[in-house]
């Protein structure tokens, strides 16, 4: 299981090799040649050990790590293959029990994508941690979930964008035959598809209802019906229509926005 | 005073919009109307993917309150009388949407053979025949 921590990254075995030739010739340089004079602890003017700089009365250094110090935490984790964090051990049985408990999902074929069929959008408010006790005795399902998370946020099975392609599967992993289920599949889409006609064809029909064509030679004159009234009081409201009395007009101004398309037409 | 239904010109240069509205008549074109009862884009529009057929001319128009001003008496301008006829609140002045028709002059003499047939007029390649 935990296979992966043990091996060496690319990244680290190249660090290693810059670090340990670097490291190496050092020492050798050090321990080998009888030429260069060894010294076990620097010797400044001032006598004292922790003030390099003499001027300086402020300056005081603390100890840096050694050379050997170095190679010997270098070897430790790069040839010895131990943990940074020394004497800490793993919480492995732990991870054992859960993973012993929960499902696992396999790659079987390599060149395809390992996807499951529910990946939903992972809304805002399920990303939130929370800690909520359940009572064993108690069923939690994901409506218990999803209200949990927000009273208003819906289950997982009821965001999903073709809800009818679930419910063939559930279809199918429940024992009914692929004919059975293949042809609920079917119904469920076609009365879906219908019911979007159907209100496309609504939506159309109440906007044809408002506005009155007249075909003349050239063109058609489109007279689209409106209340005098939706001006107020003061004639200057939102909803009503024309060119305003009293009111500066900013189209031409920096910086105001004009017309910003909200939707693309069909 | 005479209250006319009329436009008023707003908008730009080279891009005309009229509000449609109810004014005494001797009150300036674009000053502030008893009230404004619609507005007419005269520029014609082509709907979202409209490759072919008639552009469109958008209007809105208070119909209700349209026809009230015309029963109180007030009076149409020609612009405003030939919108109005488009929706049938008024009587069309002349035929909508195609040309005026003029009178026709009385048809001219065609002279006539001795068989008492019509003769034809020589044709224009004939006239223009010795020409280059």
């Amino acid at each position: 299981m935990f296979a992966w921590l043990q091996g060496k990254s690319v990244q680290m075995e190249y660090l290693a090799q810059t670090v340990a030739d670097q490291n190496n010739r050092r020492i050798d340089e050090n321990d080998k040649d009888p030429s260069i004079k060894r010294i076990s602890a620097p010797q400044y003017v001032t006598g004292e050990r922790e003030r390099p700089f003499p001027m300086n009365n402020l300056f005081k250094s603390a100890p840096v790590l050694s050379d050997r110090s170095k190679n010997i935490i270098h070897k430790k984790i790069m040839e010895e293959n131990r943990s940074v964090k020394a004497g800490r051990e793993l919480a492995k049985p732990y991870a054992y029990a859960v993973y012993a408990m929960l499902p696992k999902s396999y790659i079987e074929n390599a060149k395809e994508p390992h996807e499951n069929i529910n990946d939903v959008h992972a809304h805002r408010y399920t990303m939130q941690q929370l800690f909520l006790p359940v009572a064993e005795s108690k069923r939690f399902t994901r409506e218990d979930a999803a209200r949990a998370f927000h009273r208003n946020l819906l289950p997982a099975d009821k965001r999903l964008p073709i809800p009818e392609l679930v419910q063939y599967e559930k279809d199918r992993l429940g024992g009914k035959g692929l004919a059975d289920s293949m042809g609920r599949l079917l119904k469920d889409t076609t009365a879906m598809e219908q019911n979007m006609a159907e209100r496309i064809k609504a939506r159309e029909e109440r906007d044809a209802a408002r506005v009155t064509k007249v075909e003349s030679g050239r063109f058609q004159f489109r007279f689209q019906n409106f209340e005098v009234e939706d001006v107020g009081r003061d004639g200057r409201g939102k909803k009503g229509t024309g060119w305003r009395y009293g009111v500066p007009l900013y189209d031409r101004q920096r910086g105001h926005t004009r017309e910003v398309p909200e939707k693309v037409g069909i | 005073m005479t209250v006319k239904l009329r436009l008023a010109r707003f908008g730009r240069r080279n891009a005309p919009f009229y509000n449609i509205v109810v004014a005494h008549a001797r009150s300036r074109r674009d000053g502030r109307p008893l009230e404004v009862i619609g507005t007419y884009d005269p520029k014609p529009k082509v709907d979202p993917y409209q490759t072919r057929g008639k552009l469109h001319k958008a209007i809105q128009l208070d119909i209700d309150r349209a026809k009230y001003w015309v029963g109180v008496g007030a009076q149409p301008t020609d612009t405003v009388w030939r919108l109005l006829s488009l929706l049938g609140i008024l009587e069309p002045k002349y035929s909508v949407g195609s040309p005026p028709t003029w009178k026709r002059k009385a048809k001219p003499n065609i002279a006539k053979g001795s068989s008492g047939e019509p003769v034809m007029p020589p044709r224009p390649e004939q006239q223009n025949a010795g020409r280059p």
